[in-house]
């Protein structure tokens, strides 16, 4: 209940808010959920963007007993995207086996800022849902 | 009737069952994993700093330790960052590669803020785009935006978060302002511009002066870098903050209106300071303001390229989501 409430209000709190670049990005590591992914995401308009998702993928053969593979976002532009939602990684829906991998996730994403002329990179990683912070990461 | 109720019976059971197997302590779980743990600078300024510390103390070291329920024999959080920078050592794992726009990766992945990216390195799509406005600022002496542009960082003004200078919940510590903006301007408020969390920790704030005896305002934009890097395009670069690209300019609508900014980046934040409302000489005084911000700045102000291997490393480490 409590979630579901914070929930509420964050969506009205970004609702009512006067986001000048809403651009957000997130990284979330849900393998119960059939999700290991990254987004690059803008609330207000499409942008130029690119997401990059690193994930641990078992093999035997390794000191580690994993290695780790490269995801891109879809790119229309080349490997860019002009678009609300550059995603990268394994999703629910994606013809993959999640059980391959290991619950991790090590993200790059990247972003053209028109306002400022400024080519952003960010990166993040984790080993976990991220549940509150679903699209509404810092930029 | 009696299916529709046999089929709400077996989902409320199921229901149970995997709230009991995989979120065996749900109050905890949401905690651990969307508390902010704040860095020490920030701790007396944020409220919510005793509670956080309560909570993370042993959920965090029980979840390192732990084994998700669905894992065989997974590696712990630390183990999988110190893979991943270890891959990019031995170039099992390479980040700079970007084979179809040239020097893009390794610009971008270079931890030298004098580093500008071309539009060559960008979509040619964008590129084409950005050549033309690089052209038309050439011709004109300034760049054309939309009038929803200009409104939006007007009226952003307007809606300020608050109003005391130790702003809270921020995930950085505050650039200091130059003695010389407080003589002519007035402090009005802080506004946090780019979008929010569940429980705070903003890696951005803008800072807004009021003319003490005109009408324009000026507003610091600032950023911190901590989980990345911010590089100008060199087309547009046309001035220097001590030792770091930036670029200067008027922007204007159609309508006539219109702001003054500039934009730089060092090593631990990127910057824009815009002159609102003015009417004209929209960018006086930008230039000589950055400097003074870099020169009262100067243990944060770095433009050097500094130890990339190193500071990818370091970047790694850091990536810890406990850093939300």
């Amino acid at each position: 209940m409590k979630v579901t409430f914070r929930c509420f209000l964050l969506i009205v709190a970004l609702m009512s808010t006067t986001n000048v670049l809403a651009v957000g990005y997130v990284t979330r590591s849900c393998k119960q959920a059939g999700a290991l992914e990254a987004f690059t995401m803008s609330w207000t308009e499409p942008q130029y963007m690119l997401t990059r998702a690193y994930l641990p993928k078992i093999d035997s053969s390794q000191r580690r007993g994993f290695r780790w593979e490269r995801f891109n976002s879809h790119g229309t532009l080349g490997i860019w995207d002009f678009t609300i939602r550059s995603a990268a990684g394994i999703h629910p829906w994606t013809p993959i086996s999640i059980f391959n991998y290991f619950n991790a996730v090590y993200s790059y994403h990247y972003w053209y800022n028109r306002s400022t002329h400024k080519v952003e990179r960010r990166q993040f990683g984790t080993t976990r849902c991220n549940v509150l912070n679903w699209g509404v990461n810092n930029w | 009737m009696k299916n529709k109720l046999l089929i709400l019976v077996v989902l409320v059971v199921f229901g149970v069952f995997f709230v009991f197997k995989h979120v065996k302590n749900f109050k905890d779980d949401f905690f651990k994993e969307t508390v902010f743990i704040s860095p020490s600078q920030q701790g007396v300024r944020n409220p919510i700093k005793d509670k956080i510390e309560v909570i993370n103390e042993p959920q965090v070291g029980e979840k390192k330790n732990g084994v998700n329920s669905w894992s065989r024999n997974e590696p712990t959080e630390e183990e999988f960052f110190e893979s991943f920078n270890e891959a990019i050592i031995n170039g099992d794992v390479v980040i700079d590669d970007f084979v179809e726009n040239g020097d893009f990766g390794k610009k971008v992945h270079s931890n030298n803020p004098q580093t500008t990216i071309s539009t060559s390195d960008l979509p040619p799509e964008l590129a084409n785009k950005l050549n033309e406005e690089v052209n038309f600022k050439k011709k004109h002496g300034y760049e054309r935006i939309s009038d929803d542009d200009v409104y939006k960082e007007k009226s952003a003004v307007f809606d300020l978060s608050g109003t005391e200078r130790a702003i809270p919940y921020l995930s950085f510590e505050l650039t200091k302002i130059p003695a010389i903006l407080e003589a002519y301007y007035e402090y009005q408020g802080y506004i946090y511009p780019k979008s929010m969390t569940a429980t705070p920790s903003y890696t951005s704030v803008r800072r807004v002066y009021q003319n003490k005896t005109g009408v324009d305002y000026i507003v610091i934009d600032e950023e911190s870098l901590v989980h990345g890097s911010s590089h100008v395009l060199s087309e547009f670069v046309n001035a220097n903050v001590q030792g770091c690209p930036a670029i200067i300019g008027e922007k204007r609508a159609m309508s006539g209106d219109g702001y003054g900014a500039i934009n730089w980046s060092n090593k631990n934040y990127s910057y824009t300071i815009m002159r609102l409302f003015a009417q004209n000489n929209r960018t006086q005084g930008l230039l000589e303001l950055a400097t003074q911000l870099a020169l009262a700045n100067k243990s944060t102000h770095i433009c050097e390229k500094s130890n990339a291997e190193g500071e990818e490393l370091d970047g790694g480490e850091e990536l810890d989501d406990k850093a939300i």
